[in-house]
């Protein structure tokens, strides 16, 4: 296994929500796949995220019908979509500055 | 370790460290549950969710502080309202009169000389008594933790019962008896709190509540000592000197416990996910 690298859980998230509603199981296999299975969210972390985001008012959540039970469905809101903007800027900014560091170094 | 274990042996577990209630815990369940269902009940499933007390505990964390904001903008409007009580002695000093009573028909016990000043004494007297409980309440309920902090809640119980003589006064001068009436009235709103309290992550909660009473009754007694510093004469629940200089050191106490329990309070921050590089 690979050294494991920390990101923000909450630029992941909202990320993979920015393309569409999700439930939980969803959003992980969102990220799972977008990221050509190098980054697995953990359940334990992303569920009390997701709780923690709703109540920021970053995302809204609902019940939608599912097999073999409901399930509750994540959106991301407005002011949700402004603070993916403003980490993803963040970020890049430091995704540059820590190229500059590390340089050509394999 | 949880990934050893079955998913309903999991969700077991779970359950009895949650102390999320009502709504909210039913939905946390069956989000988790959910999850489960559609992982197969696969051991990575199970795995990946982690401990079942730590993830419980997330849950409870956050609820809490969900919880307690509640609270805190609920209390916030007692401070403001025990503060125009004492802006009425104020006016009272100075010219003498007061307006008459807004709303007459709220109390039609009142006798005719009823005025502004006794109406919202007697309202502000009620708040005051339901800010004071909650402070008792929230270190009843702080007390259960090992983890106690005791300056916060040291300061939270001195300032409650402090407090408390102060509001008798003021109920007195407005001619009420609501203070008496209003004791059982106190006893089952510290008992309902302890309650509520129970469920979640007490020392938070309570630390949280006291922070609130202690804002709320400093802003009076920093009004009653500007009354009598102002006008040279005790303000109508500082009449003898001895009470006043308690009220200031009553006052430094209440900055210092402030100050403590402020620096007691955890900073949130946004939670961080160990992302795997899975070997190809």
């Amino acid at each position: 296994m690979a050294s494991t690298p920390r990101v923000q859980l909450d630029l992941l998230l909202l990320a993979a929500l920015a393309d569409g509603p999700a439930h939980g199981y969803g959003v992980i296999e969102r990220v799972r796949l977008r990221s050509g299975a190098r980054l697995e969210l953990l359940e334990g972390s992303v569920y009390p995220a997701l709780h923690r985001l709703e109540a920021e008012g970053l995302l809204a959540s609902r019940w939608v019908d599912g097999t073999p039970r409901r399930r509750r469905e994540y959106e991301i809101s407005g002011r949700g979509r402004s603070r993916l903007r403003e980490r993803v800027r963040e970020w890049r900014r430091v995704a540059v500055a820590v190229e500059s560091v590390i340089g050509a170094t394999a | 370790m949880s990934g050893e274990l079955s998913a309903s042996e999991f969700l077991a577990e779970f359950e009895r460290e949650l102390r999320v209630v009502g709504r909210a815990r039913s939905r946390i369940l069956e989000e988790i549950r959910t999850h489960l269902d559609e992982a197969g009940g696969d051991a990575d499933a199970v795995a990946g969710f982690g401990s079942a007390p730590l993830l419980a505990a997330r849950f409870n964390d956050l609820h809490a502080t969900a919880s307690a904001r509640r609270v805190m903008r609920d209390l916030a409007l007692i401070g403001p309202a025990l503060f125009a009580t004492y802006v009425m002695s104020f006016v009272v000093v100075r010219f003498g009169e007061l307006p008459p009573a807004p709303v007459r028909r709220l109390t039609p016990r009142l006798t005719e000389d009823v005025n502004a000043f006794t109406q919202l004494a007697t309202v502000t007297t009620s708040t005051g008594f339901v800010a004071a409980t909650l402070a008792l309440a929230a270190l009843v309920a702080a007390l259960g933790q090992p983890a106690l902090r005791l300056p916060a809640a040291l300061g939270s119980a001195a300032l409650a019962v402090t407090a408390l003589p102060p509001l008798l006064a003021l109920g007195y001068l407005a001619g009420r008896d609501e203070p008496r009436l209003l004791a059982p009235a106190a006893l089952a709103a510290i008992l309902a709190t302890v309650v509520c309290l129970r469920g979640q992550e007490r020392r938070k909660t309570a630390v949280t509540l006291a922070l609130l009473a202690i804002a709320a009754f400093g802003l009076v007694i920093c009004a009653s000592v500007a009354i009598t510093v102002i006008n040279g004469i005790p303000a109508p629940t500082t009449a003898p000197s001895a009470v006043r200089y308690f009220h200031l050191a009553l006052l430094a106490a209440c900055t210092v416990t402030l100050a403590r329990a402020y620096r007691t309070r955890r900073v949130h921050k946004p939670a961080e996910v160990s992302g795997q590089l899975a070997s190809r």
